[in-house]
């Protein structure tokens, strides 16, 4: 009697394929569909953790496009602090596919409507990118001029991007109902005011994940038709919930559906591909644990062992962090903001 | 008499020959001058009150300018340091690269439009050379000084650059003579001088600004102040060369030690 299991790779069984080989890491885990090496033109987004994997790719001098750098010889804090070099531009953390998909769509034509900017103090905060300017601006129009340039450096960006990663984290979020835009923090964690009547949470579906990525694929490609898109989900889980659930449960969840969307998506669409930092940190036959002591921070070590198995896949040199990259490491996150909240 | 300890990067060569050619001038000052290029300066460690050289270049520098291979600083009654990477040139070098609403060169200007600058907020440009003033050669040397002693401190700025800049293809200094022609020099001059002060005000050092008469333009030295300009050198006086923008001459070490002297014997600044 023959059946189909007995042609399957090693990788195809649990007890085989999840052994870690001589380097510690799970052989064939990650096949990418996509070629990237040292003249490949990346661009990344995401979620906290997609800062890790723009570091590593940076360290070990890949093509990490960016068109908003800090300025020559600008002091590491400074750039941290006002969000240079974290992502290939300056639009803070992208934790939903939809709020990805929002300022896509934007930049095709920038226009700065007068909408969407939060008070605090006096000083005046972009509410699509509230942290990347930690006192606020002057005024609503510097706002808006500064937004406008985002913008267009958004789209020069695009214009030169041959694969973009994009690392999804949260499938919950605040909308803002008069303009529909999807917010990257609850109004009145870091500057202006939560108005039930205004702010609608919202918890994006598996169907509208699925959708979300399909727009955004498409939108990449009318910047650039080449473009490919490598998806990740964070494995850091949620700060916070809004929902009735716990936040493990909650956690569970939105992982789950992340993970499912982005897994269905890529079966249907051949420029796009998946990597699975999720996996590396949270099965514990990937090693570890991965996790920080307070249970949901990325260790170091983590970020480092998923960042192995991409280079090794793409076969490309890691280049090890130095104590000073190391002691930066803090992900610049508004989400963990909300911890400050716990009673 | 005031017991004045001098420190300084090449910019102290200015006041060092002012005060060799006429010691006699400021009969208030006992001066010791110390100078050392670049971050040499640094190379050194304070050890019960007595600053040592840590490498040869600094202590070589030290006996040639103060006579003396360890400084004991407990025997002087204030200090200056002269340039040390302080200096508008520091706003020039971001003004180089990146632009911010409030220049008046930005007025009306369209930020959707593709620009060979960047666009950084004010707040980012404060913070960049507020680092920059904290961790410089005179904001290090001034921070040692001030665990050690609560004696005064003053920081004297590097000159600006010679006007000779308008009519030289400089490469380093273009930005400076960009922010002069679209009319930025006056803002820019003012926003540096206010972050100085503001930086140094917080451990209690006085800034003293560049003696008004010298400065043409606001972010420019008078030529006559930086023609025939002399470097700091271990043995002699050498003459920078003409290309030299960036060092002022005798009359302007007259000047500097002017207001230094004023400042010390009058309050005045």
């Amino acid at each position: 009697m023959s059946h189909p299991y007995q042609k399957m790779p090693a990788k195809a069984f649990w007890r085989n394929g999840t052994l870690p080989d001589p380097d510690g890491l799970i052989t064939d885990l990650y096949a990418p569909k996509f070629t990237i090496d040292e003249t490949t033109r990346i661009a990344t987004a995401g979620s906290c953790f997609a800062q890790h994997i723009g570091k590593a790719l940076r360290r070990a001098n890949c093509a990490v496009v960016d068109t908003e750098p800090p300025l020559r010889r600008m002091p590491d804090p400074v750039a941290q602090r006002f969000a240079y070099g974290i992502y290939s531009a300056r639009y803070g953390n992208i934790y939903t596919p939809r709020q990805l998909a929002e300022m896509l769509q934007e930049a095709q034509a920038p226009k700065a409507k007068p909408e969407l900017v939060w008070e605090r103090d006096g000083r005046y905060f972009d509410a699509l990118r509230p942290g990347v300017e930690p006192a606020g601006l002057a005024s609503v129009q510097e706002v808006l001029d500064h937004r406008k340039y985002h913008l267009m450096r958004v789209a020069q960006l695009l214009e030169k991007t041959d694969i973009f990663i994009f690392t999804l984290g949260l499938t919950e979020a605040w909308i803002d109902q008069p303009t529909g835009r999807t917010l990257p923090v609850c109004p009145g964690v870091i500057a202006g005011a939560f108005e039930p009547d205004q702010h609608r949470f919202h918890e994006f579906s598996f169907a509208e994940i699925t959708k979300d990525l399909g727009w955004i694929g498409s939108l990449l490609r009318q910047f650039q038709p080449e473009m490919k898109l490598l998806l990740t989900v964070s494995p850091v889980p949620l700060t916070a919930t809004a929902t009735p659930e716990h936040v493990l449960t909650a956690t569970t969840q939105a992982k789950a559906t992340l993970r499912a969307a982005v897994g269905g998506f890529v079966q249907d669409n051949p420029h796009a591909d998946y990597f699975p930092a999720y996996e590396i940190v949270t099965a514990p036959v990937a090693g570890g644990p991965w996790f920080a002591e307070n249970g949901r921070d990325v260790a170091l070590a983590g970020v480092d062992h998923v960042m192995r198995h991409f280079f090794r896949a793409h076969h490309l040199t890691m280049t090890d962090m130095s104590e000073d990259d190391a002691s930066d490491e803090d992900p610049h996150c508004e989400d963990v903001l909300l911890q400050a909240f716990a009673p | 008499m005031i017991r004045l300890c001098m420190f300084g990067t090449s910019h102290i060569a200015a006041p060092w020959n002012a005060y060799r050619a006429e010691p006699d001038a400021w009969p208030e000052l006992d001066i010791t001058f110390v100078g050392a290029t670049g971050h040499r300066l640094l190379d050194h460690r304070i050890a019960k009150g007595v600053m040592i050289p840590t490498t040869a270049d600094l202590e070589h520098n030290m006996q040639h300018m103060a006579g003396t291979g360890a400084l004991d600083l407990g025997r002087f009654d204030a200090f200056a340091v002269i340039g040390g990477d302080v200096g508008q040139h520091m706003i020039g070098y971001v003004y180089g690269q990146v632009r911010w609403i409030g220049l008046p060169s930005m007025a009306g200007h369209d930020f959707a439009e593709p620009a060979r600058w960047a666009l950084m907020s004010e707040a980012a440009v404060d913070a960049v050379l507020t680092h920059r003033i904290q961790h410089s050669v005179a904001g290090r040397i001034c921070d040692t000084l001030r665990k050690f002693s609560d004696k005064p401190i003053f920081v004297a700025e590097a000159p600006r650059p010679s006007e000779a800049l308008m009519s030289s293809n400089e490469h380093k200094l273009l930005a400076i003579k960009r922010a002069v022609r679209r009319g930025d020099a006056a803002y820019m001059a003012d926003k540096y001088e206010t972050l100085v002060k503001a930086c140094f005000e917080q451990q209690n050092i006085d800034f003293l600004g560049q003696p008004a008469f010298t400065i043409k333009n606001h972010m420019l030295t008078r030529a006559g102040y930086m023609e025939d300009a002399v470097r700091l050198s271990m043995e002699n006086d050498i003459s920078q060369p003409d290309a030299d923008l960036m060092h002022g001459n005798r009359p302007y070490g007259v000047a500097l030690m002017d207001k230094i002297n004023a400042t010390l014997t009058t309050g005045a600044s």
